[in-house]
């Protein structure tokens, strides 16, 4: 696991992303609420979106 | 997918394939390339190779192959696209846009990233390490856009497993290769 986030942050941004993808509820706002909640929440939610987007 | 072929079946097996994987492939390609008819190139030069891969060996999922064939397509589509300096994949999707990206990306370029044919490798290499179900269950789920509930149909599992397998390999590789 990621040495410097904490790993249920990054738990948290993979379920983040799982949902925004299955496209159900628009949970655009919520995300951005989750982000801004704490600085690591942001670096989580980038080190998932990175590869997610490479493919 | 069936013993090595001969000559006689391949059309056969060209038909079948063709049934089953032209439309998929077809939105595959169209998601991440601005252009149709290098979207149906693709999707032939795909279908061809996997004719000639069955006519040495068996393939034993041909759902796996298939999407692994077109993302390795991709990625020399990719090459092509950085030697050219002509950019033809679509951005990062729209999650990102505005507010958040701003927050998020600190100055990267979203189509700096997505062509970065390090990046894909370690991305592809990544998916590899995966077990076979949750290998297959995320790429129909991210490269298919199925929804969880129709892989869950598909498997004759429930949408939570499938949930649950995709997060798994979401967390993978963002472990494995989010770092940037």
């Amino acid at each position: 696991m990621s040495s410097d986030i904490e790993p249920h942050r990054l738990v948290e941004a993979a379920a983040w992303r799982t949902r925004l993808a299955e496209g159900q509820t628009d949970c655009s706002e919520e995300l951005a609420a989750w982000v801004a909640e704490h600085p690591q929440n942001g670096a989580a939610w980038l080190r998932v979106q990175t590869p997610w987007a490479l493919l | 997918m069936r013993p090595a072929l001969n000559k006689a079946s391949a059309a056969q097996l060209r038909n079948e394939l063709g049934a089953r994987f032209c439309g998929p492939l077809m939105s595959f390609f169209l998601r991440r390339l601005r252009d149709r008819s290098q979207a149906e190139d693709l999707t032939q030069e795909v279908l061809l190779r996997v004719i000639r891969a069955s006519e040495r060996d068996a393939i034993e999922n041909p759902d796996s192959y298939v999407f692994k064939t077109a993302v390795n397509l991709l990625k020399d589509q990719g090459r092509r696209t950085l030697r050219s300096g002509t950019p033809s994949f679509l951005p990062i999707e729209a999650a990102l846009a505005g507010e958040l990206q701003s927050q998020l990306v600190e100055g990267r370029s979203p189509e700096r990233v997505l062509l970065s044919e390090d990046a894909l490798g370690e991305a592809l290499q990544a998916l590899e390490e995966l077990g076979e179900l949750t290998r297959n269950i995320f790429i129909l789920f991210r490269l298919e856009s199925m929804k969880q509930k129709d892989i869950a149909a598909l498997y004759g599992i429930s949408q939570s497993t499938v949930e649950k397998h995709v997060m798994k390999a979401v967390l993978h590789l963002a472990t494995r290769c989010g770092r940037t």
